[in-house]
């Protein structure tokens, strides 16, 4: 998404390129960037995220600490932990 | 003047951070900050403070989330290279955070409420930092009031100190 310096692109350029950064987007990758983001569980659909999560986990009984470990064992990463 | 553009170049601002006195002090001592992550805070995670102006950094700390009885301001020195700046001032940036934000509720990938702003704009510090192998170390952003019978906004400028090594000098605190 950010190829060039974000003030050196016109405004169509951004839209571009936001829309190519979703389009290609891996989604394993996008969620781990989301979580380290801050975002919190009851923020993020888990239906987009399909096949990555259980049935279990995108169930709303999920609990944090299930998804926590779900996450660090498919995607490792501290931060990840945290997140959750 | 010739060198104009080279002063383009850098962000430097004197800044106020509202708190309590207690806090104040503590913060002088240690001469350090504590990264704010609570997780409703609109521009992310960081340490906020008002551009310029210390009348509304001490109105935050009366009159915000936590209502100090006894507030104070801490006046620091800011310096950072512009394109380290999320600035809301720049169309460029203000289309970007709202181009995302887009994308990730209309493609269903994010519940839409107001607080996810501040995870947005992490989420993109994020993406920056992956791709450019450096960060952004500050979101600036611009919040205006209406005065009645007026056409002018009462504006404050919000900073939001994602790396304090911008911060290149605490020079004290004053009471509110």
């Amino acid at each position: 998404m950010f190829d060039k310096p974000i003030t050196e692109m016109t405004l169509e350029e951004i839209d571009h390129a936001v829309e190519k950064y979703f389009d290609e987007v891996d989604k394993s990758g996008l969620l781990l960037d989301l979580l380290s983001a801050g975002f919190q569980l009851e923020e993020i659909n888990f239906a987009y995220f399909g096949d990555l999560v259980s049935e279990e986990i995108s169930n709303s009984k999920f609990r944090a600490k299930k998804v926590s470990k779900f996450i660090s064992e498919n995607f490792g990463g501290t931060d990840l932990e945290e997140a959750a | 003047m010739e060198n104009y553009e080279e002063l383009l170049r850098f962000y430097i601002v004197i800044a106020w951070h509202g708190t309590s006195e207690r806090n104040a002090k503590k913060i002088i001592q240690s001469n350090n900050f504590l990264i704010s992550e609570d997780e409703d805070e609109w521009l992310g995670k960081g340490i906020y403070f008002i551009e310029s102006n210390k009348f509304w950094a001490c109105r935050w700390a009366k009159k915000g989330k936590h209502k100090y009885n006894q507030s104070a301001a801490i006046k620091v020195l800011i310096c950072a290279r512009s394109d380290e700046v999320f600035d809301f001032q720049k169309d460029e940036w203000f289309r970007l955070f709202h181009k995302t934000k887009k994308e990730l509720i209309e493609q269903g990938i994010i519940n839409e409420k107001e607080k996810t702003d501040g995870h947005v704009i992490d989420f993109i510090c994020r993406l920056y930092e992956k791709k450019n192998e450096k960060s952004i170390k500050i979101v600036r952003n611009f919040y205006g009031y209406t005065q009645e019978n007026s056409n002018f906004l009462n504006v404050q400028v919000q900073i939001c100190v994602k790396d304090p090594s911008v911060i290149s000098e605490i020079k004290g605190y004053e009471s509110c």
